[in-house]
């Protein structure tokens, strides 16, 4: 293996390595190991450097390999970690109003959850989530829209507009 | 401004999804409007509850799978060869099989014109009309025409045997 790939992955791997793998681990933990798919999602982009070098986001570009990856184990194993949000809920009884965002955004629609997900918690542009979900920027800020819209009208149903 | 742009102007700031300028516009507008500050910080809430409510435990990062990965290269790079020397053996083989079925053409016309070439020969059965009725089939006239023409086949036959040995006999005087 040339030197060069290897430790610009190496860099990449340390660089973005944690973020993956929280979303793999809150996403597809009960599918798979969440190690051996941060795994296969850079042996995948390890084995696609065209694709890493034309890709204008990097961890974008690592986000939606590791998407695909899960998604392929979770259709394997037929299981997917939806119920994160109430467990975490579950535990964390110290403080109520954020176990009732926890179980707000639990009850949000799949794809509007994933993609506020992608937003809050991983930090993604809306460019970069576009590039990981093959979607067009407009549908990102769309769906952004409507979980803050959906969350706080769940929240504050009284001040709902 | 309309107030559905503004709605989404401010929930993109609250978002952290607008760029410098314009969020410094945002900014400059909400100082002039009471209505859309407090809109803002209303949005700047939900967003900061839920950045919080989703706010995961630090991971520990596995060690960099060098050996897994450079292994995983190698088979990558294998994988490239063999589809190459596929891709090179399917092209020679349908080239193989255009030329074939290319050749296998030209034969076909070649030999359709040289059918076509040989002149049909007249069959020895005699025809329908020549013996149309059972009368005629019996007449004299027929019976002798029938008789002449087994005398030639005869002398024919006899004539090409005479050849075939003189043939045998080609430079015994010499």
């Amino acid at each position: 293996m040339k030197e060069g790939p290897a430790a610009a992955m190496e860099g990449l791997y340390q660089h973005h390595g944690p973020a993956i793998l929280r979303y793999l681990q809150r996403r597809f933990g009960r599918a798979a190991s969440a190690e051996d798919l941060l795994q296969e999602t850079f042996v995948r982009a390890l084995g696609n450097q065209r694709g890493l070098a034309g890709a204008a986001s990097p961890r974008a570009f690592l986000f939606g390999i590791a998407r695909h990856v899960g998604l392929a184990a979770a259709r394997r194993a037929r299981l997917m970690r939806v119920e994160t949000f109430e467990e975490a809920a579950a535990r964390d009884e110290s403080d109520p109003a954020l176990a009732e965002m926890r179980a707000a955004i639990a009850r949000l629609p799949e794809q509007i959850r994933e993609t506020l997900e992608f937003r809050l918690r991983d930090e993604l542009s809306y460019e970069e989530i576009a590039a990981v979900l093959r979607i067009p920027v407009g549908t990102v800020r769309s769906r952004l829209h409507t979980a803050v819209r959906l969350l706080r009208d769940e929240l504050n149903p009284g001040e709902a507009m | 401004m309309d107030m559905v742009k503004i709605e989404a102007l401010l929930m993109d700031h609250a978002l952290g999804g607008t760029s410098d300028e314009v969020g410094a516009l945002v900014e400059a507008y909400v100082e002039r409007d009471a209505a859309a500050r407090a809109r803002l910080e209303e949005l700047r809430g939900t967003v900061g509850a839920a950045k919080r409510a989703l706010a995961s435990q630090p991971v520990l990062l596995p060690a960099y799978p060098r050996g897994a990965l450079e292994h995983s290269m190698q088979r990558h790079l294998w994988k490239r060869r063999v589809v190459a020397g596929a891709a090179i053996a399917a092209c020679i083989a349908v080239g193989f099989l255009i030329g074939d079925l290319w050749r296998g053409e030209n034969r076909k016309t070649d030999i359709a014109t040289r059918v076509a070439s040989v002149p049909a020969q007249k069959s020895g059965v005699p025809v329908a009309a020549e013996m149309a009725t059972v009368r005629d089939f019996w007449s004299t006239a027929r019976l002798r025409a029938s008789a002449e023409q087994a005398s030639k086949e005869t002398n024919a036959q006899s004539d090409r045997r005479i050849r075939i040995q003189s043939w045998n006999h080609i430079g015994d005087g010499l």
